[in-house]
């Protein structure tokens, strides 16, 4: 008879699952509790706002267990990101599904994926047991000797200074507890020696990971601390690696030299791709999920977190490259100091000096046999030095004594109304019989008299820019002040306008003219003459001394004098002995007199006047209210010369009466 | 800036003789003040030393023409030339509208000319001004004297600037365009503020009026 009872089935049923449920637990491995890390050891620590992170504790040791690479190397990423991924799910925001697989993570997730993979190093049973407390662990043959297990690298390091490594009997017993015969806390303190020349090999054998990226390696750039660098290795007498370019090729792509930021680096990155750089392979690139910069500062100082973070929490790997080729290096000069202390030439501030220097690097030569001089008297600039700089007395030096100085050091100065010399180059340019007039020891510069160098200077020199836009001047608003300038005008006999704009020849043409004839020239390349100086042939920028200088080198002339048709005189070179003046003075009123006459006869207009004398001859030519005075050297002055003369006094003439 | 009096209707503008110490900046104040007619000036006022100096500026009103309504005026200062005063050429240059820059032309003031035009340009950096905004004009001074620079020279040395400015040759102890140098200067700013009042202003916008109710009139009796 059986009888039912439907609450001691039930008792048995719960009991039969619960010796089930304790057998599986006997045969399954103990899973071992994860290694706490103390929060003041790690290195990175990731910061996700309003994530809700759910994570599995995660064994490296089982994991690097399962690997099939052991020894003490990393297990290759995508071995572990398999077995990690399934193990921990992240989800941002409260409606966001968790990621499945790190395919479809956004970027930065997966790259917080990344496996935390402990450094270890890895050891033979038989290494350590005899270490072991005997009371500990099963009988030794029963045991597996060379089964290996994983410690952490970071507990070992420790005693590795006093050459007893050692690690916690727990760790082993989370590694092997099979050979245990009871289980051990893991807040077992009891240490177990490690032998020291086998734990020292495999600290030996610890590589970096392959999957590296040099951070921060630039072309090496000639800098003082390079030098400095370069000094103390010979001074030590430690290899000198970062100057060796043995291995190099002998031409060295150009290093762009610019500010060290950011954007420098990755610039400067490319160019080394080409030369020595180790560059991730290729597969393992494609299995590393894309990174993004993630804009999370770990200390919320706002800056980027370096991905050079160091994947494990423990100290950094010591970096070992054996097979990687050096960085490319940039050669440098290692020339005494005198050669790169001596003096260089500047190029100031003019686009020609500019260009100057740009061919000094290529063609030295060639730029010494253009270089244009300018002469200078040498008297007036010796009389304004300061007594210190004179060695001798001023009444040796001739008048006709010149010295010769680069017209480049004096040009940039032009503008700045003082215009100096470095002793040196004045002592330099000083002829040989006058150097012991000027003391070089002095270190003031010498000061060159400004009106001196306007006189001998190229008048193609004091060019005006060519894009210059004149200013505004307004309506003509009836103003006091408008009346009294036209009265001032009248009263003084000006025109009461602003001074015209210098027309200058271009610096090129007096180049042109100094240094050599440049082939292939044109006539039609030199800038217009105005019709003055059409009249005198010549380029130089004519006023009424340059006139008369002129006309009295045309044949026949032997002097002249430019005046007014009041008799006030301009400009002239009349000697005083003739004591012409009051003959000049009258002339222009006696011309306008028979001008007038001439109307009545069927000569034509009058164009001179000549007064044949015992001891000479003396020519007028007046037009509108400008006369000539020309003194004949010899005879009569030939039509050509008087047809010239003719041109000039009526250019003149439209000089005065429209000034510009 | 030009200071404009809408209820007077006045327009003042203020233009500085600036340049190196005697250089004749306060000459050319004394020659205006002498020729203007005195219904259109007030009196100079000078501040000098004893051995006639400017201590701290000379001051000259002017009264000038109306235009667009306006009753024009111009103020005409000059500035301490010598160095150690340029605190007080900072002051006087406040609310500069236009200016004249009196150069000595003899050789040797060239280096102090160059001084002092670079210190014009340092003292309007300073108002957060630049020397091409302002109008001004330059006066080639003292060119009677024998020991001068050619014009094209001090051109070069104090015009060769982007924008090229009206230059005179100026004798300031005769006057020889003293005024037209003035007069460029005023035309400049006359021009400016005629072409600034000729602009085309902008509409003013819409302003909302309230429209206040009808109000119904109620019929008095009438006894």
């Amino acid at each position: 008879m059986t009888m039912t009872a439907p609450f001691l089935s039930f008792f048995k049923k719960v009991m039969d699952q619960a010796l089930a449920g304790r057998e599986r637990s006997i045969a399954a491995p103990t899973v071992a509790a994860p290694l706490e890390k103390p929060s003041s050891e790690r290195f990175s620590k990731t910061v996700t706002p309003n994530a809700v992170r759910t994570s599995s504790p995660q064994d490296p040791f089982e994991m690097a267990a399962r690997s099939s690479a052991l020894g003490g190397q990393m297990p290759s990423a995508s071995a572990v990101a398999s077995a990690s991924s399934a193990a921990r799910t992240i989800s941002f925001g409260a409606t966001r599904p968790a990621a499945a697989c790190p395919g479809d993570l956004p970027p930065a997730v997966a790259l917080a994926l990344e496996p935390m993979v402990e450094r270890v190093v890895g050891l033979e049973l038989a290494d350590i047991l005899a270490q072991i407390p005997a009371d500990y662990i099963k009988p030794i043959e029963s045991i597996d000797r060379t089964r290996r297990i994983l410690l952490n690298a970071s507990e070992v390091e420790s005693g590795m200074a006093s050459r007893k490594p050692a690690v916690s009997l727990a760790a082993i017993y989370q590694q092997a507890p099979e050979i245990f015969l009871r289980s051990i806390v893991p807040s077992d303190q009891t240490q177990v020696q490690l032998p020291f020349e086998k734990v020292l090999e495999q600290f030996a054998s610890v590589q970096v990971r392959r999957d590296q990226e040099r951070h921060l390696i630039v072309p090496q750039v000639e800098t003082p601390f390079l030098k400095v660098t370069l000094e103390d290795n010979a001074r030590f007498g430690t290899p000198i690696q970062a100057v060796d370019t043995a291995g190099l090729p002998p031409d060295l792509p150009p290093v762009r030299i610019q500010q060290a930021t950011a954007e420098a680096y990755a610039a400067a990155e490319p160019e080394a791709d080409g030369n020595g750089y180790v560059q991730p392979p290729i597969e393992n690139r494609s299995a590393m999920p894309t990174r993004i910069a993630l804009e999370l500062s770990p200390n919320g100082t706002g800056g980027l977190a370096p991905e050079s973070v160091p994947a494990s929490s423990g100290p950094s790997v010591p970096t070992s490259f054996p097979s990687t080729p050096a960085p490319m290096r940039i050669p440098f000069k290692t020339t005494a100091p005198a050669d790169d202390l001596s003096p260089k030439h500047e190029p100031w501030l003019t686009a020609k000096s500019l260009a100057a220097s740009a061919t000094t690097r290529v063609a030295p030569e060639r730029e010494s046999k253009t270089e244009i001089k300018i002469t200078l008297a040498l008297k007036p600039i010796l009389q304004g030095l300061p007594p210190p700089q004179l060695g001798g007395d001023l009444g040796s030096v001739s008048a006709e004594a010149h010295i010769e100085l680069p017209f480049s050091l004096i040009e940039p100065q032009l503008a700045a109304g003082r215009i100096t010399v470095t002793p040196e180059v004045f002592a330099a340019g000083l002829p040989a019989e006058y150097r012991s007039l000027f003391q070089t020891g002095e270190a003031a510069d010498v000061i060159l008299p400004l009106h001196e160098v306007l006189k001998n200077l190229p008048t193609a020199s004091l060019r005006m820019r060519e894009d210059q836009e004149e200013q505004e001047r307004g309506a003509n608003f009836a103003t006091p002040f408008s009346a009294k300038a036209e009265e001032d005008a009248k009263r003084f006999n000006i025109a009461g306008t602003a001074v015209a704009k210098p027309i200058v020849t271009p610096l090129a043409a007096v180049e042109e003219a100094q240094v050599a004839v440049v082939p292939g020239t044109k006539p039609s390349d030199r800038p217009a003459r105005n019709p003055l100086q059409v009249a005198l042939e010549t380029d130089e920028k004519l006023d009424d001394k340059g006139v008369v200088a002129h006309v009295n080198k045309l044949a026949g002339v032997k002097a002249c004098a430019l005046m007014f048709g009041d008799g006030l005189s301009l400009a002239g070179s009349l000697p005083a002995d003739y004591e012409t003046d009051g003959l000049c003075a009258m002339a222009p009123s006696l011309m306008q007199r028979i001008e007038k006459h001439m109307v009545e006869t069927k000569l034509g207009a009058l164009r001179s006047m000549t007064l044949s004398c015992v001891k000479g001859a003396v020519t007028f030519l007046m037009h509108e209210n400008l006369c000539l005075v020309a003194l004949h050297a010899s005879g009569d002055l030939a039509p050509e010369v008087q047809e010239k003369l003719a041109r000039v006094v009526h250019e003149l003439s439209r000089k005065y009466t429209q000034p510009t | 800036m030009s200071i404009i009096n809408y209820a007077s209707r006045e327009i003042q503008f203020k233009i500085v003789y600036y340049g190196p110490a005697l250089c004749g900046k306060t000459t050319n104040l004394g020659y205006i003040h002498e020729r203007i007619n005195p219904e259109n000036r007030g009196d100079l006022v000078s501040l000098a030393t004893a051995a006639d100096r400017t201590l701290f500026f000379d001051f000259l009103p002017l009264n000038a023409v109306v235009i667009k309504g306006f009753v024009t005026k111009f103020q005409l200062y000059t500035v301490p030339g010598q160095v150690i005063y340029n605190a007080t050429r900072q002051l006087v240059l406040r609310s500069v509208d236009g200016m004249v820059f009196v150069t000595d032309s003899q050789w040797e003031k060239m280096e102090e000319n160059v001084e002092s035009f670079r210190n014009l340009e340092d003292n309007l950096a300073k108002q957060n001004l630049s020397i091409d905004e302002i109008p001004y004009v330059l006066q080639y001074n003292k060119r009677d004297l024998e020991n001068i620079a050619p014009v094209n020279y001090l051109e070069y040395v104090l015009n060769n600037r982007k924008r090229r400015v009206q230059s005179f040759e100026v004798i300031s102890s005769t006057g020889q365009n003293v005024f037209a140098s003035l007069n460029a200067v005023s035309q400049i700013l006359l021009h400016k503020f005629s072409k600034q009042s000729d602009a085309p202003k902008t509409a003013p916008a819409p302003v909302a009026i309230p429209v206040e109710p009808p109000v119904i009139q109620k019929q008095s009796a009438t006894i």
